[in-house]
């Protein structure tokens, strides 16, 4: 007998089928009795530990509203021109960054024999994304980023369907122009197995990703969009492209919103922001630079993960790795 | 059927369109959607995040943040789940934050021992440890676990209303519900025969 099925006909949600069924195990020995009576006692004492809230959720609505008009505050005069001169930095930075991008493009294309133009297609998106920007420059960039992958994946099935997969990714290796170095793999199929995988992006078999990392800088209260997407190929050394506290500025403080994995072929894509669960885009964020070691609680960030499965970010231990699943 | 709802915060407005509906609503009508949701479920998210941080106030604090991270957002949020179970998942991930950020970890352990022990007949030093260790349990359940077992007992909602709220089968209710109860019997297994006993007693002495 399931406990699923004692716990259904101890809380009155099982049918009049189920509930004879029970009642037959119950009475069959004194052992499933004492089974039953252990789960009954359980169930009964669980609920000395709850907490009623006391609070009003209308009083609550008001102070919320309160925190939402404080910050409504119209913008100052001296806080726009404080405005202007962080966009004329931006613009100074953009510039910069077109130039370089430019510059790079033109030595991509000249190494480039043309046999392989789709990836020179996504790194060129790649590298221009690494310039920092302000809201609408990020959604410009992100919706060419968009325009590539879809000329990539072509033949996807289900291009927003989000998946559960398992990548490894070293901790990084070392730094290159602002820019940490990781290493990323793939778990091979056994391993796979191994941690009870419900579903794994390409299928277990090695497959180029794209991993974007959303970050927000905030300078003078004023935040700005940077989004650096990079893509790994399977079991090559690739870049990871992110921005680090030491290339802001002092004033400056930054976040991590939310990273994507997405798998080029499918368009499969993993979303890890402040809400996902267990792990957030920061603790992610955190793991992969090497900033926080040791476990993080497997658990959900996927669609219909509800069975009795680990399911979700896990740090193992054993090889230093982190493995998404 | 679960509210299934996408949130739409481009600054400085906050727009909301009922997938249900299908029509989006004008603003006037969002904020006041926005608002029925803040109210339906902040008694529950408040008990939630109360069970998880162990203080009223913090609690609240943990349910505001996620409402107005919520408004603050100034890019598309969409949510392609329950309202409730975006909303929980928020507030538990929320707080287990707090937790880890704050390091309250020992005011936390403290607040759970001196929690409210009325109302029963068993020696105060086991109830109290019976307590903690029911406490830590919960604690250590996966969220989703969690969120099902908490919405159960201490929100006494019935398997199929759960189910609506978050969005998921009612089979999965039944399963997490399961596991849930699994997990505590087998983490109280010290103290169940004396509290067994004493069930066997009260029982007899009842009859």
């Amino acid at each position: 007998m399931s406990d699923e099925l004692l716990v259904k006909y101890l809380l009155g949600e099982a049918s009049a089928i189920e509930k004879e069924q029970v009642q037959l195990y119950i009475n069959k020995n004194i052992d499933n009795k004492k089974h039953y009576d252990e789960l009954a006692l359980t169930w009964g004492k669980s609920k000395i530990v709850a907490v009623e809230s006391t609070i009003s959720a209308d009083a609550a609505w008001e102070r919320f509203k309160q925190r939402t008009e404080k910050k409504a505050v119209p913008i100052s005069l001296l806080n726009r021109y404080k405005w202007l001169k962080i966009a004329a930095l931006l613009l100074l930075f953009i510039g910069s960054g077109t130039f370089m991008f430019l510059n790079r493009q033109k030595s991509d294309i000249a190494k480039n024999d043309g046999s392989n133009s789709t990836k020179s297609i996504v790194n060129k998106t790649l590298e221009f994304s690494n310039q920092i920007t302000n809201n609408e420059q990020v959604n410009k960039e992100n919706k060419k980023i968009n325009a590539t992958t879809e000329t990539l994946v072509n033949d996807s099935k289900s291009p927003d369907k989000r998946q559960i997969a398992e990548i490894k990714i070293s901790r990084p290796k070392l730094k290159n122009n602002g820019y940490k170095k990781i290493i990323a793999s793939y778990a091979k199929k056994a391993e796979a197995a191994a941690y009870k995988t419900k579903g794994v992006i390409c299928n277990g078999t090695p497959c180029p990703i794209e991993i974007c990392i959303t970050q927000t800088i905030k300078c003078n209260g004023q935040p700005s969009t940077v989004s650096s997407c990079s893509t790994l190929e399977p079991d090559q050394e690739g870049k990871l492209h992110y921005k680090t506290h030491d290339k802001i500025g002092r004033h400056c403080t930054m976040s991590v919103d939310e990273i994507t994995i997405k798998t080029l072929s499918t368009g499969e894509t993993i979303v890890l922001n402040a809400n996902s669960t267990p792990s957030t885009a920061q603790d992610f964020f955190n793991y992969i630079t090497g900033k926080k070691k040791g476990g993080i609680v497997a658990g959900v960030f996927h669609d219909n993960c509800n069975d009795d499965q680990d399911c979700g970010l896990k740090f193992d231990n054993n090889f230093g790795d982190l493995i998404l699943q | 059927m679960a509210e299934a709802i996408i949130f739409n915060l481009q600054h400085p407005d906050l727009l909301m369109h009922n997938d249900s509906a299908g029509i989006p609503h004008s603003h006037a009508d969002n904020a006041a959607l926005f608002e029925s949701i803040f109210k339906t479920h902040f008694k529950g998210l408040h008990g939630y995040a109360c069970s998880i941080v162990k203080d009223e106030t913090t609690a609240e604090e943990m349910v505001q943040n996620v409402f107005y991270k919520l408004w603050e957002r100034k890019s598309q949020v969409q949510i392609e789940q329950s309202v409730a179970a975006y909303l929980y998942r928020a507030v538990y991930n929320e707080s287990l934050n707090y937790l880890r950020h704050n390091k309250v970890r020992a005011t936390y352990q403290q607040q759970s021992m001196s929690t409210n022990t009325e109302g029963t007949e068993t020696d105060p030093a086991t109830l109290r440890e019976l307590q903690q260790r029911i406490d830590s349990t919960i604690n250590e359940l996966p969220e989703q676990c969690r969120t099902i077992f908490q919405m159960s007992r201490f929100e006494d909602l019935k398997y199929k209303n759960i189910a609506d709220k978050l969005g998921i089968s009612v089979k999965t209710v039944e399963n997490q519900m399961g596991k849930a109860l699994r997990i505590l019997r087998t983490k109280l297994m010290d103290y169940l025969p004396t509290l067994l006993l004493l069930f066997i007693n009260m029982k007899k002495m009842i009859l």
